[in-house]
């Protein structure tokens, strides 16, 4: 990818081209929420743009967030090669498991103090939560909270992450 | 808006403007408020005095020079100079009559001038409009609102566009792209700009140092719910997605039942309730548009 080309991505999804692995994804849900749903803000605008040329926004908005995302990844050497990520349904493939998070996370080149930092919570449940170490977090509403705020910081639904989540947390508790 | 719905007031263009004229006048900056609504002034009511005396009819009708018009509005440094009620008909204001007004805005003695505009796309609001550095305005979560804000928006810069078109001799241009344009099956704004840029390299240009130049401060008013905060960010992104226009959402305001009680008791919002969560939403809006900064949300 050019220089160019990335610059375009990037106005597409209105960001700067400094933006963080998180604000891309971040800006890449909610620009796609707003031009595939009617809102307030899009159904006046119903002459503006045929049918047709609003899904060509969606999509011009899906292929920019494809092609910054594999850039990122590209630029990680390090990490092991993955499957590329298509969009957050695929992400969920399999349920959002602490193992899942924890690559969704890495591979939006989140570091765990940056997440403790933005969430408030503690890098050790932090961990926890990815190793799925259920005996070690706390009671149910804390660990609820935590995950939900885990998934917000990493642009997920945190309703679906952490219903997800919690019902293997519920399984465990009663197994026990 | 101001006309819409007697029942419900306005959108709070004038409550905001004011409350941000209170808000830069308190960290000691000279500020006056021009009151520019012709049909319904009322920017006194919520400084909580009464209908000065000198009005902008004397500008017009008896040519008193505008800064002698200015008056106190019980609130250091802060002037106002107000417009007049009913007794102007905007219709009727000259072409001439209106770039002495604009000469004589320009010139009053302040580091913030802020003007007042009516609601509506009549080309005198328009012009005023375009006249500020920073263009400021103010919408609600509601659909209407919302559309009226597409309405101006739109109107608004083909003004400037037939304005800069007018001034390098290119309006018969113009003009004549207007009426074909059904001919060339133009059904939108975005295609009626892209069919004027592709007529001449000389008019692309222009239209491209038009976009540049134009950037629309977004303040999303009487915000009910924490969900509807993002709709300033939506209304950010179409601008720009469908009308290639750029724009800051530099803030929103919270609905809260206090604001009509101060209107309505006249008190001046800022000075009666300074730490309300309000005031310090109007203090940041005004940071966002001194510092071109937005809301992250």
């Amino acid at each position: 990818m050019n220089g160019d080309d990335s610059r375009e991505y990037y106005e597409i999804l209105e960001l700067r081209v400094d933006a963080s692995p998180a604000d891309i994804r971040k800006s890449y849900l909610f620009l796609k929420n707003l031009y595939s749903s009617e809102s307030i803000v899009t159904i006046p605008l119903e002459d503006e743009l045929s049918p047709d040329a609003k899904e060509r926004l969606v999509e011009q908005i899906e292929e920019a967030y494809q092609r910054l995302a594999a850039a990122t990844e590209q630029r990680r050497p390090a990490a092991p090669r993955r499957e590329r990520r298509q969009s957050p349904e695929v992400d969920s493939d399999g349920g959002f498991t602490g193992p899942i998070l924890r690559q969704i996370r890495e591979q939006l080149d989140i570091g765990i103090q940056d997440l403790a930092l933005a969430t408030h919570i503690q890098t050790q449940y932090l961990e926890n939560i990815e190793e799925e170490n259920f005996a070690a977090l706390p009671v149910y509403v804390y660990t609820r909270g935590y995950v939900a705020n885990y998934a917000k910081h990493l642009g997920l639904d945190p309703q679906r992450v952490a219903s997800d989540y919690m019902s293997r947390f519920s399984a465990s508790r009663q197994g026990n | 808006m101001k006309n819409n719905s007697p029942i419900k007031g306005g959108i709070g263009k004038s409550f905001i403007i004011s409350s941000l004229g209170t808000c830069l006048a308190g960290r000691g900056k000279r500020v006056v408020l021009v009151d520019a609504d012709l049909g319904g002034a009322n920017l006194h009511s919520l400084l909580g005095i009464g209908r000065p005396k000198a009005s902008l009819t004397e500008f017009f009708d008896k040519k008193v020079p505008l800064a002698e018009l200015v008056v106190p509005s019980g609130i250091d440094n802060l002037g106002l100079l107000t417009g007049a009620i009913g007794s102007l008909d905007p219709d009727h204001i000259k072409y001439t009559q209106k770039i002495k007004f604009f000469n004589h805005i320009k010139k009053i003695n302040a580091d913030f001038i802020l003007i007042d505009l009516g609601a509506g796309t009549h080309f005198n609001t328009i012009d005023t409009f375009l006249l500020a550095d920073k263009l400021i305005v103010v919408t609600v979560p509601e659909i209407t609102a919302i559309e009226n804000l597409y309405f101006f928006l739109k109107n608004t810069f083909f003004r400037k566009i037939a304005l800069a078109c007018t001034e390098h001799g290119l309006k018969e241009i113009l003009r004549k792209a207007w009426f074909d344009r059904r001919r060339h099956n133009i059904q939108n704004f975005t295609e009626f700009l892209t069919h004027l840029g592709g007529l001449s390299k000389r008019l692309e240009q222009i239209i491209n140092n038009q976009l540049e130049t134009f950037t629309i401060q977004i303040v999303l008013n009487q915000v009910r719910h924490n969900k509807d905060i993002v709709i300033g960010n939506s209304i950010r992104s179409v601008c720009k997605k469908y009308y290639s226009l750029r724009s800051n959402y530099v803030g929103y305001i919270e609905h809260d039942d206090i604001v009509s009680r101060c209107i309505n008791h006249r008190h001046p919002f800022m000075k009666a309730y300074p730490a309300s969560r309000c005031a310090r939403e109007i203090e940041r809006v005004a940071d966002n548009i001194l510092e071109n900064k937005q809301v992250s949300v």
